[in-house]
């Protein structure tokens, strides 16, 4: 039987998992080079392989034996990671997918090595950059400037880390979908990222708890989300195009939203700086109708709330 | 076959195929159509040609019927309305892998890539991957007839660099 082409032994690639996919690079020299070769890396769900039964525990709760544990398995993870994108960026091949999940003990002394990854995957001109940093203490890991530079990159995905030292001029020409999730931003930002990037049509802010104000305006948004940013205290959003608006979060005063297109809003309690629920007062009731005033396309409102003094028949 | 109700008497198009062994196959246009290589033979040419035979060098005979089959009943699924539910889209996937072999689901894979057809390579490339999960490497080899071409000494040293891949995890 003849052999199969090499592009349907990278099709078969992506059905199997990380782990998978390293066990083919042993059949033969010509699998090894379409080892080396596969263009999507999912180290995401290869961390947690690697760290095993320690992957959803809390490191801050580890007894001793197991932070030796962590850190053994984490070592291995890392020199996995390192060798095999070294490996490849050899090649001087195009990276499809580049998925990392990791989790950090030690911000400082580890954010080299992933400034270095990034950096890789960046030159490899990484399609779809997907970075999940899992912070236990208050350190974050800060992005490399470089990013905002990745022009054949069309979906970024971010969680856990920091973005800082935006650059005057941000070259994200290809970019068309944004998540960013528990990520330490400014208003700045975002208002650069939504301005600057010309094909940007999605675009996820979801508990970045830091964030006070977003301002928004494109005439290219498709579908914004923006959920769970507990200190936000300012809208102002223009977006004409947009086909798609979902809000969930304690209602705030005074909304500047243009969007004309359907809404879901979802309305909760406002949270303190412990981040306790706050209770609902005359206050959030009227930024609550203030809110509601501003759209008259509103398909869905949800009020997912909860409350001592007020009964709500 | 998939032409049980066609309710109307409007004529559908065909178009003839001829696989790799010189039989001919007539099919409806839409169908044919599925198949990149066989529309890019038209492109341009929209009406002129339709008479002509598409000459498919790299498909044996052997595998029209079922690579038909899975397109006419593919694409009726994604006509209807409402969409069928997916316990009858997935009945007919596992019928139409059911009695393949390993060497006949290859081939498939083969000839879905010259066709150039996506839905029927993506389907065909999970199901390879789908016999090959937590086999051996011997299997797997055996699997796709692959040819070890390492020496003792080079593959042993691919799986001590990547141990890790080929035993559970570590003891710690």
């Amino acid at each position: 039987m003849d052999e199969l082409p090499d592009f349907t032994i990278h099709h078969i690639m992506i059905y199997l998992s990380a782990k998978e996919v390293v066990q083919t690079s042993v059949l033969s020299k010509k699998w090894f080079n379409l080892y080396v070769s596969f263009a999507i890396f999912d180290f995401h769900e290869l961390y947690k392989w690697f760290i095993g039964d320690l992957s959803n525990k809390n490191p801050a709760t580890f007894r001793k034996n197991e932070t030796i544990r962590f850190h053994k398995r984490l070592n291995r993870f890392t020199e996995f990671v390192d060798a095999f994108l070294v490996r490849f960026s050899n090649q001087k091949l195009c990276m499809q997918k580049f998925r990392l999940l990791i989790g950090l003990l030690d911000v400082e002394a580890s954010s080299f090595l992933h400034d270095k990854w990034i950096e890789l995957a960046l030159r490899n001109g990484v399609k779809e950059l997907d970075l999940n940093v899992q912070i236990y203490k208050n350190a974050m890991y800060t992005l490399p400037w470089t990013i905002f530079t990745a022009a054949s990159m069309n979906a970024l995905t971010l969680e856990g880390c920091k973005l800082e030292h935006i650059p005057e001029i941000i070259r994200l020409y290809s970019l068309k979908c944004l998540i960013l999730n528990k990520v330490a931003i400014n208003k700045e930002i975002v208002q650069k990222l939504t301005s600057q990037c010309p094909l940007l049509e999605g675009l996820k802010v979801s508990s970045c708890v830091l964030i006070v104000r977003i301002t928004i305006s494109s005439y290219r948004l498709k579908k914004l989300s923006i959920s769970s940013c507990i200190k936000l205290k300012e809208i102002e959003i223009d977006t004409p195009n947009l086909l798609y608006f979902y809000h969930s979060n304690h209602p705030i005063l005074t909304p500047i939203v243009n969007a004309p297109c359907p809404w879901e809003l979802h309305f909760k309690n406002a949270i303190d700086d412990l981040g306790n629920k706050v209770d609902l007062d005359a206050q959030w009731f009227l930024n609550m109708k203030d809110f509601l005033g501003v759209s008259n396309q509103i398909r869905f409102l949800v009020m997912d709330v909860w409350s001592k003094r007020v009964q709500i028949a | 076959m998939a032409s049980s109700s066609s309710s109307s008497s409007t004529q559908v198009k065909k178009i003839t195929l001829k696989a790799a062994d010189g039989k001919h196959f007539e099919v409806e246009e839409p169908v044919a159509m599925e198949m990149e290589t066989v529309k890019s033979f038209f492109v341009g040419n929209e009406d002129a040609m339709k008479d002509m035979v598409v000459p498919l060098l790299n498909v044996s005979s052997e595998h029209m019927p079922a690579i038909l089959d899975f397109y006419r009943n593919h694409s009726e699924f994604r006509k209807r309305t409402p969409p069928p539910p997916a316990e009858e889209v997935k009945a007919f996937n596992e019928a139409f892998l059911e009695n393949k072999s390993d060497e006949q689901l290859m081939e498939m894979i083969m000839a879905a890539n010259f066709l150039n057809t996506k839905e029927l390579l993506n389907f065909l490339t999970e199901a390879a991957a789908n016999r090959i999960k937590n086999k051996s490497v011997e299997y797997v080899r055996a699997f796709f007839g692959i040819e070890n071409d390492f020496t003792p000494e080079e593959e042993a040293r691919i799986r001590a660099e990547n141990e890790w891949a080929f035993d559970g995890l570590d003891e710690d």
